[in-house]
């Protein structure tokens, strides 16, 4: 007798099956009547949800009982139930841009971010009396959680649809959150090897923009700086403050340039004099090539609206850098 | 004293020596052996087990017999939750090649396992078949395992709308 699939026992089918994705299942669903009837069976959906959701019994008890205390018409099957919670889990951004920890901390609860730990849940037993506690508590949850993961949600484009571009700069140059490393990350994800500074620049600007703040700004750019120098070690900085001034300058050369309150756009010579004052060693060849590319093509038309459309900032840190120049 | 050899019968009527070791890793046998303390003479019955398939469920017991065995965690994270990393990899490379047979062998395997409760045994061959349905479509699916489709063409118009939504998600 040759035995197939069809004829294993149920118990053991749905064994098999928990190991497959949603899609997988809904595949295996659409072979026979026997397999579909398996495939939309409680016992597998329970166990799936357990699976996704590191949820344990008790769990599902809970669910349970809810559904026999149900009116008729409201109970449903475990596999709506599963793929209801699959659809909700898109509303995380909106979460994120509200409070970033909240938001970062349900996708641990919705089991797309791991923990930093494998082998430790992380702990959740802050007492929260105040906000200040309530803050302090969703803190302490995301430091447990990990960096690359959260970079991913953050940066990958699908993961991070709707997602408050502004609200990741405030996040990750949060002093609490700096510590977490979540920037470095991040840079390496959004990956400027092999591209000039400027380039890197425009990249950057596809993802996050500036905070609204100076002193943030200043945070954010010194981290981009950064992450420039570690993805270019030969680089022609001979430091993360030489890549972070120049980052900077291009910055203020694009504002000058592109903003109508402006009417006497900054020359060449003079952005070359400025970028020259913290490193006499830039060719004049590579500040040409970038004072012409962003005149051709403003930085913010990456960005409806520009990324640069907050001037009080770069105002206040344009003061700064001059008066650091001139001084 | 019990001896160091368990006699069994197979479906086929062929009596099999196995050591006591390999034995015990069958919840099924045990229990057998626990509840027929001294009546060990006897060979025991096992009507659900060819002794083909037996033979490869002793080889799979000798390359695991020194395993640790499987640790019951659920009721230590009872009040946590449970994070189980469960994936279907298989990264033994002796298991790889275990599993490397016909769909028929892979199927009286699990069913036996099943019966006999080899809970590793049991665990492999899930995620082998696991892993053959992965990635497939329906009709790969039913091509690879010899499935007769009976579903009506209403039947899969609608479930392709009502998955439509979903597919793309993990």
């Amino acid at each position: 007798m040759v035995l197939g699939l069809t004829e294993l026992p149920i118990e053991i089918i749905v064994r098999i099956l928990t190991f497959l994705s949603v899609r997988d299942v809904s595949a295996v669903l659409q072979t026979c009547a026997h397999l579909r009837s398996v495939c939309i069976s409680d016992a597998l959906w329970t166990e799936l949800y357990k699976k996704r959701w590191m949820q344990n019994e008790d769990a599902i008890e809970a669910e349970n009982k809810r559904r026999q205390n149900a009116r008729e018409d409201a109970k449903s099957s475990w596999m709506k139930y599963y793929l209801d919670r699959l659809l909700q889990w898109r509303s995380w951004t909106p979460r994120f841009n509200a409070i970033p920890s909240k938001g970062l901390w349900y996708l641990y609860t919705e089991g797309k971010i791991r923990p930093k730990n494998p082998e430790q849940l992380p702990e959740d037993d802050l007492d929260v009396l105040t906000e200040t506690d309530e803050t302090l508590r969703d803190h302490k949850r995301v430091l447990q959680l990990n960096v690359d993961d959260i970079a991913e949600y953050l940066i990958d484009p699908a993961k991070s649809e709707g997602l408050n571009k502004r609200q990741i700069a405030h996040y990750i140059t949060d002093p609490r959150v700096v510590d977490m490393g979540i920037h470095s990350t991040v840079m390496k994800r959004i990956g400027f090897s092999g591209i000039s500074l400027e380039e890197a620049l425009r990249k950057f600007f596809v993802y996050i923009r500036l905070p609204n703040s100076g002193k943030l700004t200043a945070i954010l750019l010194r981290q981009f700086a950064e992450g420039y120098q570690d993805a270019n070690p030969g680089s022609m900085f001979s430091s993360v403050d030489e890549a972070y001034t120049l980052t900077f300058t291009i910055l203020v050369l694009d504002t000058d340039l592109h903003s109508d309150k402006i009417k006497q756009k900054m020359r060449l010579n003079t952005f070359v004099y400025l970028a020259k004052q913290s490193n006499s060693m830039i060719s004049n060849e590579y500040l040409e090539q970038i004072y012409h590319n962003i005149k051709r093509s403003p930085l913010s038309e990456y960005i409806p609206g520009g990324c640069i459309n907050n001037k009080g900032g770069l105002v206040q840190l344009w003061d700064r850098l001059i008066y650091g120049f001139f001084k | 004293m019990a001896s160091e050899s368990i006699s069994v019968t197979t479906s086929d009527d062929q009596t099999i020596q196995l050591s006591r070791k390999h034995a015990q890793m069958s919840q099924t046998i045990n229990s057998m052996l626990e509840d027929s303390v001294g009546a060990d003479q006897e060979a025991i019955p096992l009507p659900n087990v060819s002794s083909e398939v037996l033979k490869k469920v002793i080889d799979w017991c000798t390359h695991h017999e020194n395993d640790p065995a499987p640790v019951e965690k659920v009721k230590k994270l009872n009040k946590k939750r449970e994070y189980k990393a469960k994936n279907s990899t298989i990264s033994d490379e002796w298991d790889k090649n275990f599993v490397n047979a016909e769909l028929r062998v892979i199927v009286d395997i699990l069913l036996a396992a099943n019966y006999l409760d080899v809970k590793g045994l049991f665990e492999l061959m899930c995620k082998h078949i696991a892993n053959e349905l992965k990635g497939k479509t329906p009709d790969q699916i039913r091509e690879r395992f010899g499935i007769q489709d009976d579903l009506t063409e209403e039947d899969k118009a609608a479930m392709r709308k009502a998955w439509g939504a979903t597919k793309n998600d993990s």
